[in-house]
């Protein structure tokens, strides 16, 4: 693998114990790579693993098996270096789903976003932090106006917009965002999707985008994986991905976006997804440039 | 009478301390016998409120202000607890929005469905109370209902459990049905599912369905009707393929516009700017002006009245004045129009 990889995931697998005889596997072997800068989407059914992937990348939860390499350094690497645990922490960010449980609903956005800088020590003069904070919600579209609310005065919009920015503070170089729009209605996840996007192009981080949906992934990633039962069973740039899909599974979550067409919508068929029984060889094959895909026989 | 519920004029507000909040003002609708009827909107808008305030659902902060709720032909505008538990069931009953909170985490399902059956039917007894679970069970599509009556909210899959959800609502044959988001918990491949399975049972037991939902893609495939409500009020209201290929208010433009099938192959997607207003102190005028970029001067000033457009087609726009520029609606057949 050439150096070019920001992270790289090997034969990740991911099992829950939930007692002593019953365990699930959430994650089962999977591998992917992101390159520098680039907007990897992760897309599977709830159930479907991406979340703890995320989780794995993020150093949240210690991989069963496989391990992730962040820019060379093993995330869940016994003997880590005091520099290298630091630069973990400060150049990976993650966002979360629920941005009302994600803010703590007793500190003002004021407090919530010069509590990383006080973790780290950044910006201690008090000018600069309050230049550093104004700027990063200019960055997210906020108004300084909000600084002195609770988070239980914003909207969810809002309130998501503050976790980009408490994210964004740390100048990370990685960030993974596990369904950052899936609670919010759809006039808004098109703002935030578009925020997304620019950031990105104005900051150059690399992206972890995880969604239950194609539809919005579309506009956003690079490239997309598909998950499936804990497996990555497709891989390939967007573009390929929405015109040829491979898999069965991604055809049928493909043809599952609904059309804004009632004609249209109503007499198509969708098909359901019904995993073949007695898979006995499962194979990680190259279907195309860039485009991988599981076969599963 | 072909008009299950009429709603006319309603108003509701919550007490809060900060204020009033006018949550739903001044609505007026009709859902007819066998129709689904699809309430769209940004979250806060009031669609939730508007369907509780029927049922009677709502905490003792909230107070209808005005107007009056006629269902099946009887005005229960005033109607206290006692008058409306014989009605919830009977004539309604609700699918809320996450199946696994609804259900009884330590009940196996066959028992919650059959439940329900015999709170609406003292008489029955408990073989035939089951019978009638499993028949429910058959109904909303479960396949093997006989053994999995038996099985526990967990062990079935998110589409399971909403559709077990409905056979709790059906159980006691409601005349009419209010839906709350019932696929915003689901994935996109059971969601298609479940929403043939609300137009299956609408046409087999002509159940009237007022559906809410955010999402326009889940109302092209379920909704015969559409209301769309903007800050506690309806702005533009007809049959489903009036607001798909004729729509006439801004904010439904917008909000067709933002799916991302409008956008396929352009760079960004389009979004309506800004957020809906505080319903606390709602803005004069049309409380969409701030967002809409083809506003006029007078939407500042002046609530516009709904302007019918046809017999099942009206909206509140004052784009639709005689004496309003004419203005060409971005949206022209569909996404898929060329």
């Amino acid at each position: 693998m050439p150096n070019n990889d920001y992270v790289c995931v090997e034969h990740l697998s991911h099992r829950f114990r939930l007692t002593r005889k019953i365990a699930i596997d959430a994650v089962k072997d999977v591998s992917f790579s992101i390159d520098r800068g680039e907007i990897l989407g992760l897309v599977g059914e709830s159930g479907s693993g991406k979340s703890t992937v995320a989780r794995c990348v993020m150093g949240i939860l210690r991989p069963s098996e496989g391990r992730v390499m962040y820019n060379g350094i093993d995330v869940n690497g016994p003997k880590l270096s005091r520099e290298d645990k630091l630069r973990l922490q400060c150049e990976r960010q993650i966002i979360f789903q629920d941005s009302g449980s994600a803010l703590n609903p007793r500190m003002s956005v004021r407090r919530i976003l010069s509590e990383p800088l006080d973790i780290h020590g950044l910006a201690r003069d008090r000018g600069d932090r309050e230049k550093l904070i104004a700027q990063n919600l200019d960055f997210v579209g906020l108004d300084s106006g909000i600084l002195e609310s609770l988070p239980g005065e914003l909207s969810g919009g809002q309130r998501q917009r503050v976790s980009i920015a408490r994210a964004l503070l740390m100048k990370p170089k990685l960030i993974v965002a596990d369904e950052p729009i899936a609670s919010l209605d759809v006039s808004i996840q098109a703002q935030i999707v578009n925020l997304f996007k620019r950031l990105q192009a104005e900051h150059g981080f690399t992206f972890l985008f995880i969604a239950h949906d194609l539809a919005m992934v579309e506009f956003l990633c690079d490239r997309v994986g598909v998950m499936s039962k804990g497996r990555l069973v497709e891989l390939a740039p967007t573009r390929q991905l929405y015109e040829a899909p491979r898999h069965p599974y991604t055809k049928a979550l493909l043809s599952a976006v609904p059309i804004p067409d009632p004609r249209l919508e109503r007499s198509r068929e969708i098909p359901v997804y019904h995993e073949p029984e007695n898979i006995t060889r499962r194979e990680w094959i190259q279907a195309d440039e860039n485009h991988y895909v599981l076969m599963e026989r | 009478m072909s008009n299950l519920l009429e709603i006319q004029n309603l108003s509701v507000s919550f007490d809060t301390p900060a204020g009033e909040v006018q949550a739903v003002r001044d609505v007026s609708l009709s859902l007819p016998e066998g129709k689904v009827l699809a309430l769209v909107g940004e979250s806060g808008c009031g669609k939730s409120v508007l369907c509780r305030s029927v049922m009677k659902l709502l905490p003792r902060t909230a107070k209808i202000k005005s107007g009056s709720i006629v269902a099946g032909g009887v005005d229960i505008t005033n109607y206290g607890e006692r008058d409306m538990r014989r009605l919830r069931g009977s004539m309604f009953a609700m699918v809320f929005q996450d199946p696994m909170t609804t259900l009884n985490p330590v009940m196996p399902v066959g028992d919650q469905i059959a439940e329900a059956v015999r709170v609406h039917n003292r008489r029955i007894s408990r073989t035939d109370a089951h019978r009638r679970a499993v028949e429910l069970m058959k109904l909303v599509g479960i396949e093997r209902a006989e053994e999995r009556s038996r099985l526990y909210p967990y062990n079935f899959s998110g589409g399971m459990r909403q559709r077990s959800v409905m056979a709790i609502a059906l159980a006691s044959n409601p005349r009419i049905l209010f839906a709350d988001e019932p696929t915003t918990a689901l994935d996109v491949t059971i969601q298609a599912q479940i929403l043939d399975l609300f137009r299956q049972i609408q046409s087999t037991l002509h159940t009237a369905t007022l559906f809410v939902t955010h999402d326009l893609g889940v109302v092209a495939r379920v909704a015969d009707l559409v209301a769309v409500m903007y800050a506690g009020r309806i702005v533009e209201l007809g049959t489903v393929e009036d607001i798909f290929y004729d729509p006439r208010h801004p904010y439904t433009w917008g909000l067709l516009q933002a799916l991302p099938a409008w956008s396929r192959g352009r760079d960004t997607l389009n979004a309506i700017p800004g957020m809906p207003p505080s319903l606390i102190h709602p803005p004069r005028g049309d409380a969409f002006a701030c967002r809409n970029e083809y506003a006029l001067g007078i939407d500042y000033l002046e609530q516009p009245p709904m302007f019918k457009i046809s017999q099942t087609h009206s909206a509140a726009t004052w784009l639709l004045d005689p004496a309003a520029p004419k203005i060409q609606s971005p949206i022209q057949g569909g996404p898929h129009a060329e």
